[in-house]
């Protein structure tokens, strides 16, 4: 058990502090990266009150309904800063990386509290494979808005895809990681190679 | 793992070798065509539509006979079906009104789905929740086939008869229950053919090469593939997997259809 509260707290006040100290990219990230460990919060609040009430075990948790709660946690504040701020596409990618890290912070902090960093391959494992998720999720929702917003065709039903395709693939991933074995390295590897691809996408997208 | 299972791994990873062509051609063909947006959409569908397949795939391997309390492959589907309703709009994009007879009517049809689904399946929350991406899509379609003016009135006779005909069979047995299982075959005859005729009226519309006929074969291809899609969801066992056959027969027809459309490839 640990008090995930207290750790946000411990973690958030120096970061607000430092808002005051800084200036425009430097603020926006470090705003967004508070804003996405406060939404990771919010979705294990959300995935616990699931998992008492549809009666799940914590596996069956993280496989079905965790997805679905974190990718639409992640998603709310992205698509205000969209519409409320309408930021230019680098405003964008910057401030939704922020989100994604902070989430993927936050939750890999809490992990460890939780169940201890003596482990290096399971340190890895959270590094790489989860922490990466998250930010590649966030980021490709980013790329598909800023693509779209180019080429005017943004709608409802493309921003409901979109987040139901970032869901899917955040589904697939913690599903293939549910069992040990070749499953789950194929798991691991996925958000990495995601990354990869996203990255040559932001080189198109910038040129 | 049973037979059954291992059936159906085998069809969806069949299915899973018919979309990564589809999506690579949807790739290269964005880069040919002057509107690149709709086959964007398209090409995410159909990734979204793997994605699917391949959640099924895993699921059956790591969990076989576990029943998903929560079905995210559903959410896979519904991308595919928002994602390709975007690419009919963009495409028909000169339809843009409200055609509130088209609405009614995919309401109409797909809430008679969902009372089916719900008989069958008892997860009445999970089927009305993804219930909107289906009349979304189905509202594309009919009102932009409406607005086009397509189809022959007869053409639009036979559907209406045969869809009749599989949902009065399908409801039939809650009615008369001594004939049961009399007919639920009687359904699943019916439902088959009126699918494989569909299929087969799919094809002849590709291969038609009149020029006034690529609008026509567009919008047939969207329609077979949401109708071989529902099917899916009315049959289990052997006849899932005939289904899902018949539904992967739809994709091509799909694809090439789009890119007659995006090319203007007029022979």
């Amino acid at each position: 058990m640990i008090y995930a509260e207290n750790i946000l707290i411990c973690i958030v006040v120096p970061l607000i502090v430092a808002l005051a100290f800084t200036k425009d990219k430097t603020k926006r990230f470090i705003g967004a990266f508070v804003v996405g460990m406060l939404a990771c919060l919010f979705a294990a609040y959300i995935g616990g009150f699931w998992e008492l009430k549809a009666a799940l075990g914590r596996e069956d948790t993280s496989i079905f309904i965790s997805p679905v709660v974190e990718e639409i946690v992640k998603f709310i504040p992205m698509l205000l800063y969209v519409f409320m701020f309408e930021p230019n596409d680098e405003e964008l990618i910057l401030t939704c990386t922020g989100l994604g890290t902070g989430f993927a912070t936050f939750e890999n902090l809490c992990q460890l509290l939780a169940a201890g960093s003596e482990s290096l391959p399971y340190i890895l494992i959270r590094g790489f494979a989860v922490g990466i998720m998250h930010i590649v999720s966030v980021l490709t929702m980013t790329f598909a808005f800023i693509m779209l917003r180019r080429k005017s065709a943004l709608s409802v039903a493309v921003i409901m895809g979109g987040l139901s395709l970032s869901t899917s693939v955040h589904s697939l991933y913690n599903l293939l990681v549910s069992a040990p074995g070749l499953s789950s390295y194929i798991g691991y590897v996925l958000p990495l190679t995601m990354a990869v691809i996203l990255y040559f996408i932001r080189k198109r997208i910038a040129r | 793992m049973s037979s059954a299972i291992i059936l159906e791994i085998a069809i969806f990873t069949v299915q899973v070798f018919v979309l990564i062509p589809i999506v690579y051609g949807g790739i290269r063909l964005s880069g040919r065509c002057r509107n690149s947006v709709p086959i964007s959409f398209f090409i995410f569908a159909m990734v979204s539509y793997s994605l699917e397949d391949l959640y099924w795939i895993v699921y059956d391997f790591l969990r076989p006979h576990t029943r998903k309390p929560f079905s995210s492959d559903e959410i896979a589907k519904t991308a595919t079906l928002l994602l390709l309703g975007a690419c009919l709009t963009q495409i028909a994009h000169e339809y843009k009104n409200l055609h509130i007879a088209s609405l009614l009517f995919s309401i109409l049809f797909i809430g008679l789905n969902i009372v089916l689904w719900i008989l069958w399946s008892g997860e009445w929350v999970q089927d009305i929740v993804c219930s909107p991406p289906y009349i979304y899509f189905l509202y594309v379609v009919v009102s932009r086939t409406h607005n086009a003016g397509v189809y022959k009135k007869s053409e639009k006779a036979v559907a209406v008869a045969g869809t009749f005909a599989v949902f009065a069979l399908n409801f039939a047995p809650i009615i008369f229950k001594e004939y049961r299982v009399e007919l639920d075959i009687a359904a699943y005859v019916v439902m088959f053919i009126v699918t494989g005729l569909a299929v087969a009226y799919d094809y002849k519309g590709l291969l038609d090469r009149d020029k006034d006929n690529v609008m026509k074969a567009l919008y047939t291809a969207f329609f077979v593939f949401f109708w071989s899609d529902l099917v899916l969801f009315m049959c289990e066992g052997v006849w899932y997997i005939i289904a899902s056959a018949l539904n992967i027969l739809t994709l091509p027809v799909l694809y090439f259809a789009l890119k007659r459309w995006a090319l203007n490839d007029l022979r």
